[in-house]
């Protein structure tokens, strides 16, 4: 788990969800290539990323884990998917006004209808060249957290 | 009486006239003979009468004057008339007083003042007074013997007899004669009607004769024959019809390969076929209610047989057959209504054993299909995601390798992490295709109208840099409205506009789609200006993986047309090529126009 700067609690928040190291690690670096420094958590699966969400165990240090601006999850996910996540978080009343982007490898129709229909806020396909991904990231930037305004966290 | 009335009409007519004309001649020989026998009477009264008167005149002065020889003498001149037997002469006081021939006197006294006659044991008898100047002066007797017209009477009789018998005689042979103008005629429609009642040919005809009554007969049977014949012939037509009805229909019930039975209203079997005979020893049944091989309990029959009495009724039923094995039927049961007569219960069964047990393979089938359609898709999904991750991370890692390694890389090690890139990005390309392509045959399609002049247009607009770069020309105009799944068909018409500008000549590429409506079809053609194809492979472009060109001059997986034809046969539409090498090359795709217009508005 890496965090890039969880001391500054005035920073925009980041939760990956993601169970692939190497996608961890690729996404790590290419928001470090970003222009915005921004508080980055990062879950291994599904079930870590709803006990980081509920505050349960170590995560309830708010302090130290701080609730997320922004979810990204990624689909196909031992213990618990992210389909499953996304219905959770959009089930919760606290919770469902965090955006979450589906980021994924998938790119199947179903997966992409059934994400919406449970609320997703936007979904993306994870690109295969390094270059593109990083575009992507940086797009997400831009967008999430310089054009559009993120509900305020209240609680 | 009744001997005549047996006789032949022949021997009845002749008798018949035989016996009037002779009871005729009869009565009028009879007649005459009356007749003549009393003229005879006349006669000899008359004759004798005016002797007597005479001979009263010639003894009037022999009795005035009593000579009595004088008066014998008179009297005797009678001798010249035959029969007088006696004649007797009295006086006014009644005494005798002469005779003929002296004859003793028959009566002591005789007073008779009238003149007067009678016939007496065959004698006559006349009394004549002898009268003058009004003086009465004695009565005179004659006696004369009838003996001379008796005489005359047997001989005209027997004359008679003798005539009456000729004359009977020819009016036999007479009435024989004549009598064939009535019987000839009656006796041939006897004949006629003998020979047909013991032939029985109704064919004959019999020849009428006369315009007579017996000419009406002879109309009459010959009318009537003929109507016995056309009967006949009806009767016949009738009953060859109601046999070859029966035969049909035993016939049918014979080789009909279902069961069939007509039961009567208490449920009892009234007629079972050879079907149910050779595979359920049904002959049993006749008269009986319940079979035992039926696997319906009774009740549940009887209620059946008694909703069938009133309407049709469908259902299925499982029997053991004679050989003991279990059979499923299917059975129709109907009322049978007659007239008069009490409705009975039809019944049709259709083995339906082999059918039953070929849906349940159907149905398991169709099961295990979607059982693996499922698995596929699992599969699939699973695939799309888990055997391009690591080929994602391969190639993020190239990347981040090559990154990472700057400006200290050498031109090999780029080279070569180039080769690892491309081979990995194939390989996603090509397991994304193969997706696709699987895809295409499972999913389920939609069946909605589409537009594909929008469809194509939103195609160009995602190539605009590929057209731009080629400088290539789409060009399209009013293609019908198709029913079909819009994501599908535009990966169809995707692929083939890019294959069209991908496999371009050096001449400006030009793709054009054309489309027209002919016999309830809709052509779409798909027409480019490029490299075009051998003839020799035109055959197996549509085959996943073939690829006609090597993969330095042309990128691909060679799945492209192959998931084109998969959809397109999914439409229930045909896909062909037409091409000639360096010239371009054609597609042809035909769509069946079931497009409802009702559909459209909705």
């Amino acid at each position: 788990m890496i965090i890039m700067d969880n001391k500054n609690s005035n920073l925009v928040g980041v939760l990956l969800v993601e169970d692939n190291p190497a996608d961890q690690q690729l996404t790590i670096r290419a928001f470090k290539k970003g222009r915005v420094n921004i508080n980055l958590q990062i879950a291994n699966d599904g079930v870590e990323a709803m006990e980081y969400l509920t505050g349960e165990g170590k995560y309830a240090d708010r302090k130290s884990y701080p609730l997320p601006d922004l979810i990204l999850l990624d689909i196909n996910m031992p213990r618990m998917d992210g389909k499953q996540v996304l219905r959770e978080i959009k089930t919760d009343h606290h919770l469902k006004i965090i955006p979450v982007i589906m980021l994924t490898t998938s790119d199947q129709e179903k997966d992409i209808t059934d994400s919406y229909n449970l609320g997703v806020n936007a979904y993306i396909s994870k690109p295969v060249r390094i270059n593109d991904f990083m575009d992507v990231v940086q797009k997400l930037e831009d967008f999430w957290f310089s054009l559009n305004k993120v509900p305020p966290k209240n609680f | 009486m009744k001997f005549l009335l047996n006789l032949s009409i022949r021997s009845k007519i002749t008798v018949i006239i035989a016996i009037v004309s002779i009871i005729a001649i009869i009565i009028g020989f009879s007649i005459l003979t009356i007749n003549s026998i009393s003229n005879l009477k006349k006669n000899l009264v008359a004759q004798n009468a005016l002797t007597a008167r005479l001979l009263s005149e010639y003894i009037i002065f022999p009795l005035i004057f009593d000579e009595n020889e004088e008066a014998v003498e008179q009297i005797n001149k009678l001798e010249v008339i035959e029969f007088v037997e006696k004649v007797e002469l009295y006086d006014a006081k009644g005494n005798f007083f002469a005779s003929y021939h002296n004859l003793p006197a028959t009566n002591k006294k005789f007073v008779q003042k009238t003149s007067t006659h009678y016939f007496e044991n065959d004698k006559l008898y006349i009394i004549e007074p002898v009268m003058s100047k009004g003086e009465f002066l004695g009565t005179l007797l004659f006696v004369i013997s009838t003996e001379n017209l008796r005489q005359k009477v047997k001989e005209y009789i027997l004359l008679l007899i003798v005539t009456g018998i000729i004359v009977a005689f020819f009016v036999v042979l007479l009435a024989n004669s004549f009598q064939k103008i009535i019987s000839l005629p009656i006796l041939k429609l006897a004949t006629s009607i003998q020979k047909i009642s013991e032939t029985g040919d109704f064919s004959i005809r019999v020849q009428k004769w006369y315009n007579d009554e017996i000419g009406f007969l002879y109309d009459g049977f010959n009318n009537m024959l003929e109507q016995i014949v056309k009967r006949d012939i009806e009767t016949h037509r009738a009953q060859a019809a109601l046999a070859e009805s029966q035969e049909q229909f035993s016939t049918f019930m014979e080789l009909l390969p279902a069961a069939a039975y007509i039961k009567n209203p208490d449920s009892t079997f009234r007629f079972v076929n050879r079907f149910l005979v050779e595979n359920f020893d049904a002959d049993k049944w006749i008269g009986k209610k319940i079979i035992a091989s039926y696997m319906s309990d009774e009740k549940d029959l009887l209620e059946k047989d008694a909703q069938a009495l009133k309407e049709n009724i469908h259902y299925e039923q499982i029997s053991y057959d004679n050989k003991n094995q279990l059979r499923q039927f299917e059975i129709w049961k109907f009322p049978i209504h007659r007239k008069d007569k009490p409705t009975l219960i039809g019944g049709i069964g259709i083995d339906v054993t082999q059918r039953k047990e070929a849906e349940r393979k159907v149905q398991y089938y169709i099961h295990q299909l979607e059982k693996n359609n499922q698995e596929l898709e699992e599969f699939n999904y699973v695939a799309s995601h888990d055997l391009r991750e690591p080929l994602r991370t391969i190639t993020s890692y190239c990347d981040l390798l090559s990154e990472d390694l700057g400006e200290n890389i050498s031109s090999d090690v780029q080279e070569d992490i180039n080769f690892i890139v491309d081979a990995a990005t194939r390989m996603n390309t090509l397991i994304q295709d193969l997706l696709q392509l699987s895809r295409a045959g499972r999913v389920e399609y939609s069946k909605e109208p589409v537009d594909l002049n929008f469809l194509i247009q939103t195609i160009v607009s995602d190539l605009e840099l590929k057209i731009k770069e080629t400088n290539a020309k789409i060009i399209w105009s009013n293609i019908p409205i198709i029913k079909g799944d819009a994501v599908q068909l535009r990966r169809v018409f995707q692929n083939l506009i890019t294959n069209a500008i991908k496999f371009r000549s050096d001449n400006k590429p030009i793709v054009k789609i054309e489309a027209e409506k002919k016999d309830k079809k809709i052509i779409i053609k798909v027409i480019d200006n490029g490299i075009g194809i051998k003839k020799e492979y035109q055959e197996q472009i549509f085959l996943p993986f073939k690829r006609l060109h090597s993969r330095n001059k042309y990128e691909g997986t060679g799945i492209g047309l192959a998931i084109c034809k998969k959809i397109i046969d999914r439409h229930k539409a045909s896909i062909s090529i037409e091409s000639e090498e360096g010239k371009g090359t054609t597609f042809t795709i035909v769509f069946n126009d079931d497009l409802n217009k009702n559909e459209l508005i909705k």
